[in-house]
């Protein structure tokens, strides 16, 4: 270290022009460094879907999710595995375990999905691997509405011209579009005609598939040329389809249009959109993993405006920020700047108060951007975004790095005066070369034990410490550049800059200060038990009260944005009547002054990530950027408008919070009790008696229980001796009945690039009359036959959804907890359960979400806490000669509680995650602050060769006082702008986090000033020397 | 001891309040249950409710079938191969019958031998009659009018001038049973609701390449034309009375069909209705609703979903 040090100071030129290249790097790493609201919390994931059309969910469960999960179980990085088995379709949820190669463990599960090979039934789609996206996963949202275009002609400007455009993006993922009418040509039967000309499906299909027909062909080779020969690509032509040939019956040709009509319609849909309450199209873009909101967002808006002409030529009106998470981010981000640079004149201005001189007070502040600016120079490498999270890292850092500064700048202050004061100076160089080093010893012991504090947050593996992890990394890599820049640039800079004549007599308001801590000291000394007793008693309070402070570990966010989940209480339900009543709820919603735009979107979109019915929908409702009003008002008024519907279950999220709840339960609610067993029956009677038992739960608000059961369903029993009797084989019936009602594909056409299935489909007036069904004419060797005649026909209700956890099945009780702490609220829930639910045999029950979440998250973060002491017991033991010392340092700890519970009661929050995270600070703050100060005891009496009397013990605390009334006041004013902004967006974690510091700065500060040096007087010393050598 | 008497006996009160107050509650609910769900009338404007009479309708049941209008050709060889061997036969018995008697007495006119022949070729003639007859009833069945001299040449002269058509027609196995339906009504495929009665019905013979039971019929003064396909009803019972409820109100649900009666202002019933009867835009009933009856057509989805699970966040 010595070595280091003189270096810098003797080529402090060159290390000086080296810190100003540092700067530079740095200003051009943070203008390039990606930006983002927030690190992703959420784990990697994919989803694999399976298309199955036709078959029903327990089909789907039995036979296509059942052997996936099979297969995918116990791939390599494999963490947690969900799955959804619904009509037609097949998604298992695989999240990835945390520091893996996602790549790998992707192509892991790709590979295993390969190797499945033909267990999977015939008709059965591949099983489709979704590619990675991102935590927040949303990018953007647009909606399309026309009164020009038909529905036909939007769906095809969001097909085929915008689709392909924004994919182009870098860093787009997928565009799911929802809405409109997706072209097709439908040939549908008339079964009175087929069956009386005797024609069965069959030979329609064939016909098709033969006028459809899509064939190269060769070339003609001349002696000088080869031609091509070209064949003619089937268009979508109407009238060419009808016409073609069926059979020829009498040398007469039977055309398709002789016993079908051909014509241009809507493919079936699975969901649909209404934009601002009126039919449209929306297009909802996902980034991909790793990609920077903020950038993909711009890139895609910038393509956006490019097509932003042609759309408004042809009447399309487009809303292009329905979800606009970069709104979030550019609020967020904002907000923080700005309390980043009123807090960077707020420290200027304390320096110079303190320091008395510019030259000074400018080495000390430089150290911070250029600490700052190293770290995020290494956070960049790392592959972190800046985000509010890692930026949190660094204000709760700049008390250490001013400490760092201020400690070296002003000891060589003080020794460049002392010196100046000899009668033989030493030369200068030497003075701010030892002054240095002098205070550097237990600055590094500092520094190691405030990284110790912070190290259970970076290996906290829980969604949590995936918040909190990029800011305990950021404030580590900051404090190490700081460490760095006190060994290097701060004494080259000083070398250049200082002299003994800018030490500074003390101010007289410092002066006065000093003398009333002597007093404080001295009083404390008198009545040491009476203020020990109050000092444990507060210590204890607060301890006790903490837990007890109503809270969610989590924040809402407020994104000026919300999520409205809205489902009818009960599978079934159309999509049209879903429709009505969105346009009706939108209506509702748009009347709020507040409101900008709301879109709903029902259903769900072919390869989008939510397995919906079409009973299910979701409203996304931004507010205006100026929308003067509280986010907990907004959502309240959202509620009220959803109590006004009968039939429907909902919930009210944040899309932040939304997501946060999805990717720990798969569930959008904070909490969700999953009832596990193997009988479907028995765990809807469990779970409805849980329902009941949790009614009236102070806390508890949008209980559910989304009943799966009570799907309409027309089951088909085929009977063996009548298909017998009609020559008919099982296949017959049922590709009949899915060509009728699911459709067939049967071949495709195209305009130009843009491609128009045509599929052979029952005519809708046909195929909405259940009662039809029974009358369906299927074609047997020995002519057509009724299905009622081959087939019972039984009304019946199913499930719509069938879902695993770990390949078990469960149905889930979700809710939110309001007004009331989240683990107070779930204690409350499980005694309910407890004392009136008996459990059937073979059902158990698993709280899941926010709760258990931030139980386990605890655990997690006492165990490292642990850990973590005793990594701080062992640098203490090995920094200090006096061993007591450590003891004092550990002691001194809980008392730096008392500020801090004091300023969480008073913002009325709880033990949330920025308090957490501010407790910790406060913890390490404080630690050095005692670590400094009795190492700086053992210097006056090793070193200095002071005895340890109360006049020593004073002398040190006011030799102290500067160093840490500045520490404290930097610290303070740097965290003051994010506590004033308490309540702005994207300061939901920080804000708290500095309230928590501030409290806490102030009670360890007054500690570390007044009561330590009374404790180190009764407890320390060198007289309890144990063993020094 | 008297204390304990008394609390034993504020206990028994207590117990037996408790036994009256269960069925009560149970009585309500049942109460309620029966009457429907009754919602504000707020609720009601945001299902966006709209109702629609039910329409008294009469309602004939019939079963179907699919037939083609038999090609004149095929008749027409049928009767004249019968004509060509009936006249054959008739001319060769008045032969062999003259010949007979030209051929008996003293002053036989013919030889033994000339009578012979005649016989014989007699017998051959009535033998080809006999096949031309087997042959029409095998096409055209035992119970063919025009088996019947009487009416034959009538009905043959009526087929062949079009102002009469036959038409085969075949049901689906077990869709008829008995006599054939006299009252057998012919429409002419997808056109409509254009329909002809059958003047006359019998069974045809079986074709074992088709399943079902196939019955010719005469229908006059249709515009149908030969080898045209056509779709066959034949009604069965009388005539019902009851209404339509729109198909717009149907609720499939708890392995029934239903529809919500709207008995007073924001109160709705769901009954339990018959879909066997469709009808063109609704279900034909005869129990459950009454002509007239409010029935909902628009929101009845949400008002099953509120009834099978009231108890959502949004009313909490």
């Amino acid at each position: 270290m010595r070595w280091l040090v003189g270096l810098c100071v003797r080529y402090r030129g060159a290390v000086a022009t080296l810190t100003v290249i540092a700067l530079a790097l740095g200003i051009w790493a943070t203008q390039s460094a990606p930006l983002d609201v927030f690190p992703e919390f959420v784990p990697s994931t994919v989803d694999i879907q399976t298309e199955a059309p036709g078959f029903t969910s327990q089909q789907v469960e039995q036979l296509v999710t059942k052997p996936i999960e099979n297969a995918v179980n116990g791939a390599t990085g494999l963490s947690t595995i969900r799955s959804e088995s619904i009509p037609g379709l097949s998604v298992i949820t695989i999240q990835f375990a945390d520091n893996i190669n996602l790549y790998n463990a992707r192509q892991g599960i790709a590979e295993r999905l390969g190797e499945l090979g033909g267990l999977l039934p015939l008709g059965v789609g591949p099983p489709q691997l979704s590619p990675l996206t991102s935590s927040t996963m949303d990018l953007l949202k647009i909606g399309l509405v026309s009164d020009k275009l038909d529905p036909f002609a939007l769906r095809d400007q969001a097909d085929w011209v915008m689709k392909p455009a924004l994919l182009a993006v870098p860093g787009v993922a997928h565009v799911i579009v929802f809405g409109g009418a997706v072209r097709q040509i439908q040939i549908a039967p008339d079964l009175k005609r087929m069956t009386a000309y005797g024609f069965s499906l069959t030979d329609l299909s064939d016909a098709a598939r033969a006028a459809l027909a899509l064939r190269g062909a060769g070339f003609v080779d001349l002696a000088h040329q080869r031609v091509l020969i070209q064949t003619p690509v089937p268009a979508p032509d109407i009238a060419a389809i009808s016409g073609a040939v069926l059979a020829v019956r009498g040398n007469v040709p039977v055309t398709i249009g002789d016993v079908a009509s051909v014509t241009m319609a809507p493919a079936l849909r699975s969901g649909d959109s209404l934009i601002m309450g009126r039919p449209g199209v929306l297009l909802s873009l996902a980034s991909q993993y790793g990609a920077n909101t903020l950038q993909t967002t711009r890139a895609v808006e910038g393509a956006l405006t490019q097509l932003m002409p042609a759309l408004k030529a042809q009447g399309v009106v487009v809303y292009p920020a329905l979800h606009r998470p970069a709104n979030f981010v550019e609020r967020a981000l904002g907000s923080l700047e700005q309390s980043l640079v009123i807090a960077a004149v707020l420290i200027l201005a304390v320096l110079y108060l303190f320091l008395r001189d510019w030259r000074s007070a400018m080495i000390t502040f430089l150290a911070i951007p250029l600490s700052l600016l190293a770290a995020v120079a290494v956070l960049d490498r790392m592959g972190q975004t800046l985000n509010t999270m890692t930026l949190g890292g660094f204000a709760v850092a700049l008390g250490v790095l001013v400490d760092d500064a201020i400690i070296g700048i002003e000891n060589t202050l003080r020794r460049l005066s002392e010196n100046a004061g000899l009668p033989n100076p030493r030369p200068r160089l030497a003075v701010i070369s030892d002054a240095t080093l002098e205070v550097r010893g237990p600055v590094v012991y500092a520094t190691l034990v405030v990284i110790a504090v912070f190290l259970p947050e970076l290996f906290s593996t829980s969604v949590e410490g995936h918040f909190v992890g990029p800011l305990a990394m950021a404030f580590i890599l900051a404090v190490i550049a700081s460490l760095a820049v006190a060994l290097t640039a701060a004494p080259a800079l000083s070398a250049l800059m200082l002299s003994a004549r800018d030490a500074h007599a003390d101010y007289r308001w410092l002066r006065a200060l000093k003398a009333r801590q002597r007093d404080a000291v001295e009083f404390v000394y008198r009545n040491f038990r009476a203020v020990a007793a109050v000092l444990i008693a507060l210590t204890v309070a607060a301890i006790v009260v903490l837990p007890f402070l109503a809270s969610s570990f989590m924040p809402d966010f407020r994104e000026g944005h919300f999520v409205m989940q809205v489902s009818s209480s009960t599978p079934g339900t159309s999509l049209d009547e879903m429709l009505a009543m969105g346009k009706r709820v939108s209506r509702d919603v748009l009347a709020l002054p507040y409101v900008a735009t709301v879109e709903q979107q029902v259903g769900r979109a072919e390869l989008g990530e939510d397995t919906w019915g079409p009973h299910r929908s979701e409203f996304h409702v931004e507010l205006k950027a100026d929308a003067d009003i509280d986010q907990a008002e907004a959502e309240d008024a959202l509620r009220q408008i959803l109590a006004r519907y009968p039939g429907l279950q909902t919930e009210v999220v944040t899309f932040l919070g939304d997501r946060i709840s999805e990717s720990l339960t798969g569930e959008t609610a904070d909490i969700a009790i999953k009832v596990f067993g193997d009988q479907l029956d028995t765990l809807d009677a469990t779970a409805r008696r849980i329902v009941a038992a949790l009614g009236g739960t102070p806390g508890i608000v949008d209980l559910q229980f989304k009943p799966q059961s009570g799907t309409p369903t027309l089951a088909l029993q085929l009977i063996p001796a009548a298909l017998t009797a009609s020559g008919l084989k099982v296949q017959d019936v049922l590709d009949a009945v899915q060509t009728d009602y699911a459709g067939a594909t049967v071949g495709q056409t195209y305009a130009g690039v843009r491609a128009v299935n045509v599929v052979l489909l029952l005519p809708e007036a046909a195929r909405n009359r259940p009662e039809l069904l029974s009358a369906l004419m299927i074609a047997s060797p020995f002519g057509p036959v009724p299905l009622s005649q081959v087939a019972h026909i039984v009304p019946t209700d199913t499930r719509y959804t069938i879902e695993h956890d770990g390949g078990q099945r469960f149905v889930s009780i979700t809710f939110n907890v309001k007004g009331r702490s989240l683990q107070a609220t779930v204690d409350d829930a499980q005694a309910r359960i407890a004392k009136q639910v008996t459990m059937p045999a073979g059902v158990y029950v698993q709280f899941t979400g926010a709760a258990a979440e931030a139980q386990a998250a605890q655990t997690e973060m006492l165990l490292y806490t642990g850990f973590a002491l005793v990594l701080i017991g062992m640098i203490l033991f090995i920094c200090f000669q006096w061993r007591s010392n450590t003891w004092l340092v550990l002691a001194n700890l809980p008392f730096s509680l008392i500020g801090s519970v004091v300023a969480i009661a008073l913002i009325g929050g709880g033990l949330s995650l920025g308090a957490m995270v501010g407790l910790v600070t406060v913890f390490g703050v404080s630690a050095r602050n005692a670590i400094l100060l009795l190492a700086h005891y053992e210097h006056l009496v090793e070193e200095e060769r002071a005895p340890w009397t109360a006049a020593t013990i004073l002398r040190g605390a006011q030799e102290r006082l500067v160093p840490i009334l500045m520490t404290a006041a930097v610290t303070a004013l740097g965290l003051l702008p994010l506590a004033i902004g308490l309540h702005q967006p994207g300061q939901e974690i920080e804000g708290p986090m500095a309230v928590t510091v501030l409290g806490g700065l102030l009670s360890s500060t007054i500690l570390n000033l007044v009561v330590l040096p009374a404790l180190a007087e009764r407890f320390g010393g060198p007289n309890r020397v144990s063993a020094a050598p | 001891m008297r204390r304990a008497r008394l609390i034993a006996f504020g206990m028994l009160l207590a117990v037996s309040a408790c036994d009256k107050a269960a069925p009560e509650a149970d009585k309500k609910e049942d109460a309620d249950a029966s009457a429907g769900i009754s919602l504000s009338a707020d609720q009601t404007k945001s299902l966006g409710i709209q109702t629609a009479p039910a329409m008294a309708a009469q309602y004939t049941q019939g079963v179907s079938g699919y037939g083609v209008v038999t090609a004149l050709d095929a008749i027409a060889q049928t009767d004249a191969d019968f004509t060509t061997a009936a006249a054959a036969a008739a001319q060769s018995q008045a032969a062999a019958t003259r010949a007979q008697g030209l051929a008996t007495g003293d002053d036989a006119a013919v030889s033994r031998e000339v009578v012979e022949t005649a016989q014989s070729k007699a017998a051959a003639d009535q033998a080809a009659l006999a096949l031309a007859r087997r042959k029409a009833d095998a096409a055209f069945g035992m119970n063919a009018p025009w088996r019947d001299p009487a009416s034959r040449q009538a009905i043959m002269a009526r087929l062949a001038s079009g102002r009469t058509l036959l038409v085969r027609v075949t049901f689906p196995l077990g869709a008829i049973a008995g006599q054939p339906p006299q009252n057998l009504r012919i429409s002419r495929l997808g056109a409509g609701t254009q329909s002809w009665t059958a003047t006359r019905v019998w069974d045809a013979p079986a074709d074992p390449a088709v399943p079902g039971r196939s019955i010719f019929a005469l229908l006059d003064g249709s515009d149908l034309a030969q080898g045209e396909r056509v779709t066959a009803t034949i009604p069965v019972g009388a005539a019902l009375s009851g209404v339509v409820v729109p198909a717009d109100a149907l609720i499939l649900g708890e392995s029934e069909a239903s529809v919500y009666l709207q008995p007073k202002p924001n109160t709705f019933l769901r009954t339990k209705i018959d879909i066997s009867r469709p009808m063109n835009n609704g279900y034909f009933v005869t129990g459950g609703v009454a002509p007239g009856q409010q029935v909902v057509t628009s929101g009845a989805g949400l008002l099953y979903a509120h009834e099978i699970n009231p108890s959502t966040a949004a009313e909490d």
